[in-house]
């Protein structure tokens, strides 16, 4: 992968926003729906520039969590930080910091490529020209020239997931949160997607990801697993395997699950 | 508000770009305009009427003659034999029928005063009513100038008060006047209220809503986002269907026009809150259908656009104050016929306003919870 | 024809119904509201139209006149004024509906020629009462006018109102709404669900199981045609407890026509199914190719005689119209084939036309 030009100006207002050392800090955090707890206290750190992973079955509380860190749904209780910001009381100030991209790309089909493009960045405050500078320096990782013109709803499944994650990194947010981003796409895309995602946590952007693909768990720098509203083991990749004495993160997770 | 402009552009791409949709904002209305006005009339014109004259004198022809030159009825003249009349009220041929007795013309010339019958199928009570008026009319008419021309013989002089009636507003008493204000405000109602709904919900149910939930945008700027642009295109709608109201129907407007558009405004406000309320209470596009649409019949049924509020019942009565499109309707009734100013109309401002502010309250604050719980 | 593969889809989609409260609510609630609004409130009989009366004669012969109107049912006498240039003022602030002018020359008039004339002025913007208002009082007035000479009115009037002689609106509405309802769940609902599962991409999963078109189809509308037809027995019954309206023909024939009347809005629902794509449009669409037409221009109030010829044309290939013949002819004539066989006909022959050329389309597209 070819480094952006802009990689260390990224880097460097990262550190200036940041002077402390966690993009994302958790305590305790609960969240019910009636009677069901979806997320049951859970508590945990992802440090600046880490691509956090967030392993779990369908159903284990990542994307309760994950709403619960943009600001989407309210805690229950227990407490937690985004980029230095609480996520019960600054919810405004988090969500110019942040990058979301959801397993639905959810982005306007019946909208062009630029378009999208432009609304997404009129929305972070940004004007035409600094978005068509913007895109035109993503364009390495991207590849979405030429295809302004071309209506969203024609693109491929890997396209439109490479279209979603540059509407949610426009802004140069410093902490992009995933879910389930590879949904849906086939593997030479994911493959393509995950060395991404790689080059702009290289960048210092803090990347947090949910994923139910076990083989893209080794790609994180640490891995949460959750399973039934609890996390049941935070590390990296390596040393989960070495814990558990396994080779692969998939038969620790089901030893996890089943066990 | 630079961001609420990003909304409203988008929201504008959206739907100029999709071609069925603009045929539902702008072709369908106008269907609608044009066959409404025609179709709702509560008059009645070219009804079949037997007529079973047993006389068959001078005089009773004349009687017959005088319903045939009206345009509300069309005469049949029927063989009279036994129960045929009745038989074909019953295989519904006709629902009115005019039985003149033998020696019909005799009889009032003696003073045995001869009895008409008229026999009506009440099935639809309205269309019956309505005729029934007429007929009595007519009939009424007749024995005016048969009593006037001398052709009956009576020991005294009748003196005649004559009416000399005069409809102000409506010289020719149209019911197409009174029709159009309401179908405008329908399908005011209709773009407005039914699109936003559908407009959000859909972006919930695709999972946009979440996407703009995360970025700066606050939910006043979504919600203004996503209602400016059908505020925008009920304006024009509006528009289209007064030029058409009043260039085909000849509906005259003798009201201020800047009146008319700030109220439309007020009024607007109120649909795009309801249009943002059911929006709250559904999940799935055909669901706020059905809602919009519930809320839309019941807001017709109960706005006196087809009948007058005050023939309903007491209880029926007070609901319809609740009811937005009751005043708007009013309103522009007053304001088209009449040239009715704020002096006059300042009731139904002051109701509507303050339904659309609770309206927009409730609304609001629905959304807000509902997009943080 | 139909084998054991048809069920599971209709399993399937009575699930769907069931599961969906808020709509099954509404399907229910809405013909009874509209039954009672309807029913309650359709009243063309205007009564009390506010009057304001202008004497500038004031004679004993205009004081009885005036005391003649009060006495109406018809009027509320609310205003007696002094200038009759105050009129427009009072129709402006909408003190009243209908104004009476009596000239000062009005009892001399009477006297001399024998001939008054006497100013009647009514609210023409709406329509209709303006014209029941002017109605009642040309009535009136020739009656004082004979009785005031002594003379008794020549000719009695007799009218018989059959089939419904208390003139109860909802005698009428009752059979309507069934009409409406059968229609407007039969068309819209059918189209809607198939719709739904070609956006979805369900309706390929189901096309390439081995079950044929026509089974998907059925088995797809079936359950919709049932829930209707539940919805609209549910209607008569409570019109017949609540309203008093009668069921004097055959429940039996009524179940035929209205089960014919139901294969033809499914068959209109299939055809919107086949021209469009999303179901917004679909419901856009049903709405204004059944709704409007059905209560427009079916006769379910207006009546079709009086609407110009353009529409009188449509209003033929609508099939409540000739729906609304055969129910209300059963219900409240107690009609039979007998007499019905000229509308039931007619709606068959719309019925297989929608057919055909839905079957066509379907065929097209799948």
């Amino acid at each position: 992968m070819t480094q952006p030009d802009a990689g260390n100006e990224t880097n460097a207002r990262g550190k200036k926003a940041s002077g402390h050392d966690y993009a994302v800090t958790v305590r305790d955090l609960t969240r019910m729906f009636g009677e069901f707890v979806a997320v049951d206290n859970v508590s945990f750190d992802v440090k600046r520039g880490e691509i956090f992973g967030f392993l779990g079955a369908n159903g284990a509380g990542k994307t309760t969590t994950i709403k619960m860190l943009t600001g989407l749904l309210r805690p229950t209780s227990g407490t937690g930080t985004v980029d230095g910001l609480d996520i019960s009381n600054d919810r405004r100030a988090i969500k110019s910091r942040i990058g979301y991209m959801s397993q639905r790309f959810s982005l306007y089909d019946d909208l062009k490529v630029e378009e999208n493009l432009f609304f997404f960045g009129g929305v972070y405050g940004m004007d035409r020209d600094s978005v068509e500078a913007r895109v035109s320096e993503l364009d390495d990782m991207l590849s979405l020239s030429g295809l302004e013109n071309r209506m969203t709803a024609s693109l491929p499944p890997g396209h439109k997931q490479r279209l979603a994650l540059a509407c949610a990194i426009l802004h140069r947010p410093p902490v992009l949160f995933l879910d389930e981003p590879t949904g849906g796409v086939d593997p030479v895309a994911r493959r393509y997607f995950w060395d991404l995602i790689s080059t702009i946590a290289s960048d210092g952007t803090t990347v947090f990801v949910t994923t139910h693909y076990m083989d893209e768990a080794e790609y994180c720098h640490r891995l949460s697993i959750m399973h039934a509203g609890r996390i049941v083991e935070v590390d990296s990749p390596a040393r989960i395997k070495e814990k558990h004495g396994m080779t692969s993160i998939q038969d620790v997770f089901i030893k996890l699950v089943d066990g | 508000m630079r961001r609420v402009l990003h909304m409203v552009r988008k929201e504008l791409i959206q739907v100029f770009r999709d071609v069925n949709m603009l045929r539902v904002i702008f072709v369908v209305p106008m269907i609608q305009l044009f066959v409404l006005g025609y179709a709702i009339t509560t008059d009645v014109k070219n009804l079949k009427i037997l007529v079973c004259d047993r006389d068959n004198s001078s005089i009773s022809r004349g009687l017959v003659d005088r319903f045939s030159y009206t345009e509300y009825f069309i005469v049949d003249r029927e063989a009279c034999a036994g129960g045929n009349v009745e038989k074909r009220l019953f295989d519904g041929d006709a629902v009115l029928a005019l039985v003149i007795p033998g020696d019909f013309a005799h009889d009032m010339d003696r003073q045995a005063r001869p009895e008409i019958q008229i026999l009506i199928d009440g099935q639809n009570s309205n269309t019956a009513a309505v005729a029934l008026g007429y007929c009595n009319r007519i009939l009424l008419e007749f024995i005016r100038d048969s009593l006037a021309a001398g052709n009956l013989r009576f020991k005294r002089s009748v003196r005649f008060i004559e009416p000399v009636s005069r409809a102000w507003y409506n010289p020719e008493l149209k019911s197409v006047y009174y029709m159009i204000p309401g179908i405008i405000s329908v399908i005011l109602t209709i773009v407005t209220m039914l699109l936003t709904s559908l407009a959000i919900v859909k972006e919930r149910e695709i999972g946009t809503l979440d996407q703009l939930m995360v970025t700066p945008l606050e939910p006043w700027q979504i919600i203004a986002g996503k209602t400016i642009p059908f505020a925008l295109l009920g304006f024009l709608e509006m528009g289209v269907a007064m030029t058409f109201g009043v260039l085909w129907f000849k509906v005259p407007v003798a009201g201020s026009l800047v009146l008319l558009a700030a109220l439309s405004a007020v009024f607007i406000m109120t649909t795009l809150s309801l249009g943002i309320f059911i929006s709250t209470l559904v999940d799935t596009q055909q669901q706020a259908l059905f809602a919009a649409w519930f809320i839309l019949v019941t807001c017709i049924l109960l706005s006196g656009f087809f009948y007058p509020i005050s023939n309903m019942p007491q209880w029926v009565r007070v609901i319809t104050l609740a009811n937005p499109l009751r005043y708007f309707i009013e309103i522009l009734r007053e304001l088209f016929l009449k040239g009715a100013g704020l002096s006059v109309l300042w009731p139904e401002i002051l109701s509507l306003g303050a339904i659309g502010l609770t309206v927009f309250v409730m609304a609001t604050a629905r959304f807000r919870t509902r997009v943080w719980e | 024809m139909i084998n054991s593969r048809f069920f599971p889809l209709m399993r399937k989609e009575f699930i769907h119904i069931a599961r969906d409260r808020r709509s099954l609510l509404i399907l229910f609630l809405m013909p009874v509201l509209m039954m009672f609004v309807f029913g309650y409130a359709i009243n063309m009989d205007v009564k009390h139209i506010r009057m304001g009366i202008c004497d500038l004669s004031r004679t004993p012969t205009s004081r009885a006149l005036i005391e003649a109107v009060s006495a109406s049912p018809y009027f509320d006498v609310t205003v007696r004024y002094e200038d009759p240039r105050l009129t427009g003022e009072l129709f402006r602030r909408r003190e009243i509906r209908a104004a009476v002018i009596i000239p000062r020359e009005f009892a001399r008039d009477l006297g001399a020629s024998g001939v008054a004339r006497i100013g009647v002025i009514t609210d023409g913007t709406d329509a209709n009462t303006a014209t029941l208002a002017q109605n009642y009082l040309e009535g009136l007035f020739l009656e004082r006018s004979l009785s005031a000479g002594g003379v008794e009115f020549p000719v009695r009037i007799k009218s018989r109102i059959l089939y419904n002689p208390d003139m109860e609106s909802s005698h009428f509405v009752v059979p309507g709404i069934v009409a409406l309802l059968l229609i407007m769940i039969g068309a819209l609902l059918t189209s809607v669900t198939i719709v739904r599962e070609k956006e979805t991409g369900t309706l390929e999963q189901i096309l390439v199981s081995p079950i044929r078109g026509y089974e998907v189809v059925l088995g797809k509308a079936l359950p919709y045609l049932v829930l209707a037809f539940g919805i609209a027995v549910f209607i008569i019954i409570f019109g017949c407890l609540w309203f008093h309206v009668p069921m004097l023909g055959s429940w039996s024939w009524l179940t035929l026509f209205c089960i014919i009347y139901l294969f033809t809005s499914l068959a209109i629902g299939l055809m919107i199914s086949t021209l469009v794509s999303t179901q917004q449009v679909a419901m856009m669409l049903a709405l204004v190719a059944t709704l409007l037409p059905s209560v427009m221009l079916s006769g379910f109030i207006f009546p079709v005689a009086s609407m110009p010829a353009p529409l009188r044309v449509v209003s033929r290939i609508v099939p409540a119209t000739y729906f609304l013949e055969i129910i209300r002819g059963i219900m409240l004539k107690g009609n039979g084939p007998a007499e019905l066989w000229r509308p039931v006909l007619a709606m068959i022959a719309v019925g297989l036309l929608f057919t055909v050329m839905a079957i066509r389309r379907f065929r097209l597209k799948l």
